[in-house]
C-alpha cells in the first residue's frame, strides 16, 4: 500500500467534515470549475470543496494553512478577469450552498447574507419592505454577493447608486490564517470595509455580509434615444451630466451591437442609428415631469434621430432587453468575443472610442461597444471566430492596447471586472513600483503565507525590490 | 524603535477591552506623553513640494522620530494625544490644483487646499464637493483624514464615498498612489478609502481626486421645532418613511436664541435640492407629513438663507461648536494655530475648554434609546448636551459642556454638586470622565474633541478596540513600519 499524498489526507479530513460529495477530486468534474466568465484564463484546480458555513470555511482554510496549500474562494464564478481560478495547486472553496439570506431589517434597511446568495436575491427578500439592493451587474441572476464585494461590482445603475463599496456596512471574514473577525459595523477604526472590498479574494474569505438596502424610486422612466454616429451619443451623454442631471443610468450601444441586435433578434431601431443611448431617470414623482423634459431637450439638441420613452414595466423591459441582449447578439454573430473594462474620463470617450476603433481596424478585428457611459466605463467586445492560438494572441494584444489607451487617457485597466490573472502584468502600466510596493506590503500583512487566492491583482514582481534584496541576501 | 505594537504579546484575537486606564499589555505605556506645553514648541515643518514632504518623513523614519501630519490646524487636533511627537508635518505649502476637468464632475488637488478655496474654483462652473459642500474651514487633507460626516451625507455619502484616488506619503516616506481621478476603478487596493478617518496615522494625503456635484438650481430647508426630543425624532422617522428624498433629515437640539437660558430645544431640519418642481412637490408632500406632527413653530429657508446654518451642520462637531459659543458671553478666539488648537493652556474661561464632543454610531433604529441614554447620564453628571442626530444614518454628535441654564423644577435629575459650587475646570473633568468610562460603554461612541486631560488614554477616546483592531494593527505596521506618523493617536494606541 502506497502512503496517500499529503493533499489526499487533507480532502480526507474535508470529506469527514463536510461528507463525501462536498468535496470534489475528480478531474471530470473539476473541469467546471477551472475557469470563470472569461475565456482566456484556464486553470484545473486540485479539489473542490462545499463548505457549509463560517466554521466549515475557517476550518478548510485553516488546515490548507498548515499544509501549505493554496486555496480560492469561488462564487457564481462569472467573474472576467480570471479571478476564482486555482493557481499554484491550489483547491477551490465554492460557496453556493451558502446561500441564505440571514436577516432582512426594513427599518435599519440592511440585509445580511451568506456569501453565496445571487445578487438578484437580495432586492427578490427585500421587495415586500418596498426595498432593493442598488449595485446591479448585469450577471446579477447568478452572480454572488461574495464576488461582488471581491470585485467592488458595479452595474447600469451604479451611475446614481453607487457600486458594492458604498452598499457594504459590515463583513465576516475568514482571514488567510482561518481566524474569523467582524470588520466595519460603524465601529471606529480603520476603514477595513474599503480595503477589503474590491480585494479580489486575496486577503480572505468573506462569510457574511450586511449590505445597505435602498427605498424602490417612486417612479421609473426609460427613454432610448437614436443617433447618427457615436460622437453625438458621446456629446449627448456629457451634455446631460453637465446640466447637473443624474441619471440613474446611462447606457450606450454602438453600430455593431445594434447591428447585432437586429439580426439576432430582428429589433427595430430608427434607420441611419449608428448609436443608441438609453436614459434611465428614477426618483419622486414631484418634479419628474420636469427632469425628463430637461433630458429629452438635451438629447434632441445633441442630434438624437429618435426618442422613446417607456413609463411602464413592460415597456422599460423592452428598451433594457436591448440593452441585457447586447452580449447574447453578438454571441450570434462570432464565435467567441472577449470583453475589456477600461475606464477614462467621461469627456474623453469620443477620443477613446475613436481610439478602440483604430487598434481593431490596425489588427482586423472587430469591436463592439456596449458600455456604461455616464461612468466613462467602456467594455469594448472584440469579436473573433477561430480558436487558433494566433487569432488569441491578436485579440489578447488587442485589450492590452486599448487598455493602454485608457491609462494614457487619465483613465484606468479596469471599472468593475476586476484585474485578477489576465490584467496583473498590467498593473505596472498604471502603477509606479512604490505604488505596487505599498498595495505589496498591504497583501503581505493580511496574508504572510501568500496562499490565500496567490498571483493574482498584482504583478508577479511587486514589492519585490525588497524581497529580492532579501532573498540575494539570504543567498549569499 | 516602534512604540506601537499592538499585536503585542497576547494571544491571537484579543484586545484591550477595559475602557479604563488599566491599558494591560498590549498597549504601550504612555508616561512619557508631549505634554500642551511642549506640543505648542515643536518644531513646524511646512513643505513646499511633495519630495520634500517625503523627504521630512524618511529622515523622520530613519532616525525614530515621529511627526505629527497636519492640515491648516483649523479643527481641533482628533484621537487621542500622540505617544510621541518631535515635530508638525503640516501639508499647508501644498496647495494647488492639479486637475479640473469640469465635463469630467471630478477634481484633482493637493492636499492642503483650503476648503473655502476649492469652492471658490468650483462655484463659476456651479459645481460642489459632493461631500460636505458647505464646510468652509480646513483643507482637503482634514476632510480626509478627519473622515467626518458632513450635512449631506444622507443622500450623498461622506467623503469616503467620493475619493476617488490619492497620493500619499507613507511611514518609510515611499510616495505612492493608489486608484486615480475616473468615477469607476477597481485596479488595485483601496488605499485612499483606508486613509479616510485614519487621522493620519497611515500616510500623510498629499493629493486627492474627488467627485464633484452639480450645484443644485433651488433648494428649501423646512425648520420645525418641538417640545420635546422624542417627538423630534419620531417626526424625522416618518419622513424617512415617506416618499421623498430629502438631502438632509436632520434634528438640532440647541439654544433657542429667543429664549437666552432656556433649555435646548429641538428642531427637525428637511433640506430638499433640485428643480423648483422637485423641491416645491416635495414641500407640500412633507408638510402633510409633519403637521400630522403637531410641531411647535415652523419655519422655512430657501436657497442661500439656507447656507448660514447648512455650514454649522456640515463643519460638525465644529459647526456645533460654534452654535454653542454663539450663545457663551464672550466667544474666544478661533484658535488656528495647529500647535494650540485643542490644547487650551489651563485658566481660560471654562466655555472655551471645558466641551467634550462626542460623536455616537448606532443604527437608525438603535440611536434613539442610545441618545437617550447619553443625554441621561450627561444629566446625571450635571452636564448639559447641544446636540445634532442623524436618524437617517444613525449617528450623532454632541456637544457637551457645563449646564448653563436653570435646571427645570419638574426635572427628574437630582441637581448635581456642580450645580452648587463654584465650577472648576478640574469638576468638569471629572464629570465628563464619569460619562466616559461608564461600564458597558459601546464601541460606537468616540471622543472627537476634549480637553488634553481626557485624551491622554485612548481607551478613553475610542472606548473598547472594535473585533478587527488586531487586523487594523496589521494595516498600521505595513503602512509605517516605524511608527512615525501620529504614533498612539488611533483607537486601542494605533
Ligand atoms: C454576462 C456577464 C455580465 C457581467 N456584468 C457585470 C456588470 O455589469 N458589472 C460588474 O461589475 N461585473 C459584471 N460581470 C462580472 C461578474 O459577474 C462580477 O464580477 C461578479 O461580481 C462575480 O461574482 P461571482 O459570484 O460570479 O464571483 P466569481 O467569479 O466566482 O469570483 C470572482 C472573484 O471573487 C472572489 N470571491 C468570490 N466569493 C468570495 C468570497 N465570499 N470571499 C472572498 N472572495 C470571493 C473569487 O476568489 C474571485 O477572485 C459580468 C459577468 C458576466 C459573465
Amino acid at each position: 500500500m502506497t502512503p496517500r499524498d499529503p493533499l489526499d489526507r487533507l480532502l480526507d479530513s474535508f470529506a469527514a467534515r463536510l461528507g463525501a460529495e462536498a468535496v470534489v477530486r475528480d478531474a471530470g468534474r473539476l473541469h467546471v470549475y477551472a475557469g470563470d466568465g472569461s475565456p482566456m484564463h484556464d486553470a484545473l484546480p486540485r479539489a473542490v470543496v462545499f463548505p457549509r458555513d463560517t466554521a466549515d470555511v475557517a476550518a478548510i482554510v485553516r488546515a490548507c494553512a498548515d499544509a501549505r496549500v493554496p486555496f480560492v474562494a469561488r462564487g457564481a464564478g462569472t467573474g472576467l478577469s480570471g479571478g476564482a481560478t486555482a493557481l499554484d495547486g491550489g483547491i477551490v472553496l465554492a460557496l453556493n450552498r451558502m446561500d441564505r439570506v440571514l436577516a432582512v431589517d426594513p427599518v435599519d434597511r440592511t440585509a445580511t447574507l451568506e456569501p453565496g446568495v445571487r445578487n438578484l436575491a437580495v432586492s427578490e427578500a427585500a421587495a415586500e419592505h418596498g426595498l432593493f439592493y442598488a449595485p446591479d451587474p448585469s450577471s446579477q441572476a447568478v452572480c454572488t454577493v461574495g464576488g461582488n464585494v471581491a470585485h467592488n461590482s458595479g452595474g447600469p445603475h451604479t451611475l446614481k447608486h453607487g457600486v458594492t463599496v458604498n452598499h457594504v456596512l459590515g463583513l465576516t471574514l475568514v482571514q488567510p490564517d482561518g481566524h474569523v473577525v467582524r470588520v466595519g459595523d460603524g465601529a471606529c477604526g480603520y476603514d477595513l470595509l474599503a480595503l477589503l472590498t474590491g480585494s479580489e479574494g486575496t486577503l480572505g474569505i468573506v462569510t457574511e455580509v450586511t449590505v445597505r438596502l435602498l427605498r424602490r424610486p417612486e417612479t421609473v422612466v426609460t427613454l432610448l434615444a437614436a443617433f447618427d454616429s457615436i460622437e453625438a451619443a458621446s456629446e449627448a451623454t456629457s451634455a446631460v451630466i453637465a446640466a447637473g442631471i443624474v441619471p440613474a443610468a446611462l447606457e450606450m450601444l454602438d453600430a455593431e451591437v445594434v447591428t447585432a441586435l437586429r439580426a439576432a433578434f430582428g429589433f427595430e431601431f430608427p434607420g441611419g442609428a449608428q448609436a443608441l443611448l438609453l436614459v434611465e431617470c428614477d426618483g419622486v414623482l414631484p418634479g419628474m415631469d420636469e427632469e425628463l423634459a430637461d433630458v429629452s431637450t438635451l438629447l434632441r439638441e445633441h442630434g438624437a434621430l429618435s426618442l422613446r420613452a417607456a413609463h411602464d414595466d413592460a415597456e422599460r423591459a423592452e428598451i433594457w432587453t436591448a440593452r441585457k441582449k447586447a452580449f447574447g447578439a453578438l454571441g450570434r454573430i462570432a464565435r467567441h468575443y472577449y470583453t475589456q473594462d477600461g475606464v477614462i474620463p467621461r469627456t474623453r470617450l469620443p477620443e477613446m472610442l475613436r481610439r478602440v476603433r483604430e487598434v481593431a481596424a490596425r489588427r482586423g478585428l472587430r469591436v463592439a461597444n456596449v458600455f456604461h457611459a455616464g461612468d466613462g466605463n467602456l467594455h469594448p467586445c472584440i469579436l473573433f471566430d477561430s480558436d487558433d492560438d494566433k487569432t488569441k494572441r491578436n485579440v489578447l494584444e488587442a485589450g492590452a492596447e486599448i487598455l493602454r489607451h485608457c491609462v494614457e487617457l487619465g483613465g484606468s485597466l479596469t471599472g468593475e471586472h476586476g484585474v485578477g490573472v489576465e490584467k496583473r502584468e498590467w498593473m505596472s502600466t498604471l502603477y509606479a513600483p512604490d505604488d505596487l510596493a505599498v498595495m505589496a506590503r498591504l497583501r503581505d500583512a493580511l496574508d504572510p503565507s501568500g496562499l490565500c487566492n496567490p498571483k493574482k491583482v498584482l504583478p508577479l514582481g511587486a514589492g519585490c525590490g525588497e524581497l529580492s534584496a532579501l532573498g540575494r541576501r539570504a543567498a549569499l | 524603535m516602534s512604540a506601537v505594537d499592538p499585536r503585542g504579546t497576547s494571544a491571537h484575537g484579543s484586545a484591550p477591552s477595559s475602557a479604563h486606564a488599566h491599558a494591560g499589555d498590549d498597549v504601550p505605556a504612555r508616561d512619557a506623553l508631549p505634554d500642551a506645553a511642549r506640543m505648542r514648541s515643536l518644531p513646524r515643518l511646512e513643505p513646499r513640494t511633495p519630495d520634500a514632504l517625503a523627504g521630512h518623513v524618511r529622515a523622520a523614519h530613519a532616525d525614530g522620530r515621529a511627526l505629527l501630519p497636519a492640515g491648516l490646524g483649523t479643527r481641533a487636533p482628533r484621537g487621542a494625544l500622540p505617544a510621541r511627537a518631535d515635530a508638525w508635518l503640516s501639508t499647508r505649502a501644498l496647495d494647488g490644483v492639479v486637475h479640473y476637468e469640469p465635463g469630467d464632475l471630478t477634481i484633482s488637488v493637493q492636499a492642503g487646499l483650503p476648503l473655502d478655496a476649492l469652492d471658490e474654483l468650483l462655484r463659476p462652473h456651479r459645481q460642489r464637493l459632493a461631500a460636505q459642500p458647505f464646510a468652509r474651514t480646513g483643507s482637503v487633507g482634514g476632510l480626509v483624514a478627519s473622515g467626518a460626516e458632513g450635512a449631506l451625507a444622507l443622500r450623498h455619502g461622506t467623503v469616503r464615498d467620493t475619493l476617488l484616488g490619492a497620493r500619499t506619503c507613507h511611514g518609510d516616506g515611499v510616495l505612492a498612489r493608489s486608484k486615480g481621478r475616473v468615477v469607476k476603478n477597481v485596479a488595485g487596493y483601496d488605499v485612499p478609502r483606508l486613509l479616510v478617518g485614519s487621522l493620519g496615522t497611515l500616510g500623510v494625503l498629499v493629493e486627492a481626486s474627488l467627485r464633484l456635484a452639480p450645484r443644485p438650481a433651488r433648494s428649501a430647508l423646512r425648520v420645525a421645532t418641538y417640545p420635546d426630543a422624542t417627538r423630534a425624532l419620531a417626526a424625522a422617522r416618518a419622513v424617512l418613511d415617506a416618499a421623498l428624498e430629502p438631502a438632509l433629515v436632520d434634528v438640532l437640539c440647541a439654544a433657542d436664541d429667543a429664549r437666552p437660558g432656556a433649555p435646548p430645544v429641538p428642531r427637525l431640519l428637511v433640506l430638499f435640492e433640485g428643480g423648483a418642481a422637485r423641491v416645491d412637490g416635495q414641500l407640500e408632500r412633507l408638510d402633510a407629513v409633519l403637521r400630522a406632527s403637531r410641531p411647535d413653530a415652523f419655519e422655512l429657508l430657501r436657497d442661500d438663507e439656507t447656507l448660514p446654518l447648512l455650514r454649522h451642520l456640515d463643519d460638525a462637531p465644529r459647526g456645533l461648536d460654534d452654535l454653542a459659543r454663539a450663545r457663551d458671553a464672550a466667544p474666544p478666539e478661533a484658535d488656528t494655530n495647529p500647535t494650540t488648537a485643542g490644547s487650551h493652556a489651563p485658566g481660560v474661561a471654562h466655555a472655551a475648554h471645558d466641551v467634550l464632543v462626542l460623536r455616537l454610531q448606532r443604527t437608525p433604529r438603535t440611536l434613539p434609546e442610545a441618545l437617550a441614554a447619553l443625554r441621561d447620564a450627561t444629566a446625571a453628571a450635571g452636564l448639559e448636551a447641544t446636540w445634532l442626530a442623524r436618524p437617517g444614518l444613525g449617528s450623532a454628535t454632541l456637544r457637551i459642556a457645563p449646564r448653563t441654564h436653570a435646571v427645570p423644577a419638574t426635572n427628574a435629575v437630582p441637581a448635581s454638586r456642580a450645580a452648587r459650587d463654584p465650577y472648576t475646570h478640574a469638576t468638569f473633568l471629572a464629570a465628563a470622565a464619569t460619562l466616559l468610562d461608564a461600564p458597558g460603554r459601546h464601541s460606537g461612541l468616540q471622543v472627537l474633541s476634549a480637553p488634553d486631560a481626557l485624551r491622554a488614554d485612548p481607551l478613553r477616546v475610542f472606548g473598547p478596540p472594535p473585533p478587527a483592531w488586531r487586523l487594523m494593527g496589521a494595516v498600521k505596521r505595513a503602512l509605517d513600519p516605524r511608527a512615525v506618523l501620529a504614533p498612539g493617536v488611533h483607537v486601542g494606541g494605533l
